[in-house]
């Protein structure tokens, strides 16, 4: 006899655990997936993708004010008195209009934007996401 | 020498039965908790099944008390990050759930157990719990937890020496 076989004594398994487990395997075999669903499945995300609409979209980490330079705390240079913050003349217009949306989209959203979408023009779009190099307002808003 | 690959149904149902009740000793003196402990060999047996095809009927006991032994150990982890956010001591303190046996007159000496093979260093709790409840031999379970064979003996010595006399430490008192 062994010598720790007074200390360790074995437990009896709960009954039923065999029934169980063969319910569980038919139940999994039962849902599972299926190739051609799996195919028609990515052929769909495919087409949704071939015709999507054409607006740019931006996944924002950070509040959107960030966007157009604003600063953590406070206004804006306009809500600070300071000077306006002047852009160039090459994209003046659309960043006129992407500052007034992102404020509008800020005050909406009171702040909270973290993994928010925002939709932009493809102009303004194009001056925030290129890469940095020949893009003054890229530039400007950092 | 090649061996055949894949389990039949027959075959996994008969390791099921066989492997059952050492699997779940073990396993609950992991956990502690008789639904957890069928969960665990529930969720290895289903692994088991989806890889039947891939696996060798001589070498599947050895898979499924690895796998056991992951699943147990990753579950305990679990535990013990619960209770330390929960600002519980160790799970020593907490009661064994769902003892089959847990009668009013051996919960005493449950309990004194429970806490007792809880102070158990990993090392020496696995290697125990191995040699008393898997039936496998010195050699199968140096090679299941990659230790030399030596090694095996002493822990479970070390580790059977160290519950005595946590067990006559906390039964004096």
């Amino acid at each position: 006899m062994n010598q720790s076989d007074r200390i360790l004594t074995p437990l009896e398994p709960p009954p039923g655990g065999w029934e169980r487990l063969r319910a569980r395997r038919n139940l999994a075999s039962r849902w599972a997936p299926s190739w051609w669903a799996l195919a028609s499945g990515a052929a769909a995300a495919m087409a949704w993708l071939a015709i999507a609409p054409g607006h740019t979209q931006i996944r924002m980490q950070l509040t959107a004010g960030r966007l157009i330079g604003e600063r953590s705390r406070g206004g804006g240079p306009a809500d600070s008195g300071k000077r306006a913050r002047h852009f160039p003349a090459v994209c003046g217009r659309e960043c006129t209009n992407l500052r007034r949306r992102v404020r509008e989209f800020d005050a909406r959203e009171d702040k909270v934007t973290v993994g928010r979408i925002v939709d932009l023009p493809d102009t303004c779009q194009s001056h925030l996401t290129a890469s940095g190099a020949g893009s003054p307002c890229r530039r400007r808003f950092r | 020498m090649t061996r055949a690959l894949g389990i039949s149904e027959a075959e996994w149902e008969a390791l099921y039965n066989r492997l059952e009740k050492p699997l779940y000793n073990f396993a609950y003196r992991y956990v502690w908790n008789s639904q957890e402990v069928q969960d665990i060999l529930h969720d290895a047996f289903m692994e088991l099944w989806v890889r039947r095809n891939r696996l060798i009927v001589s070498t599947a006991d050895r898979y499924a008390w690895t796998t056991v032994l992951n699943l147990s150990r990753k579950r305990r982890r679990w535990h013990r990050t619960k209770h330390f956010l929960r600002g519980d001591d160790s799970l020593a303190a907490l009661r064994a759930t769902g003892a089959p046996d847990a009668d009013a007159s051996r919960s005493q000496q449950y309990a004194l157990l429970h806490a007792a093979i809880e102070r158990l260093p990993e090392t020496l709790r696995c290697v125990l719990l191995l040699a008393e409840f898997s039936e496998m031999s010195y050699e199968s379970i140096s090679e299941l937890l990659s230790i030399p064979l030596g090694t095996v003996g002493s822990r479970r010595n070390l580790a059977l020496n160290q519950l005595r006399s946590e067990l006559n430490r906390r039964g004096s008192r």
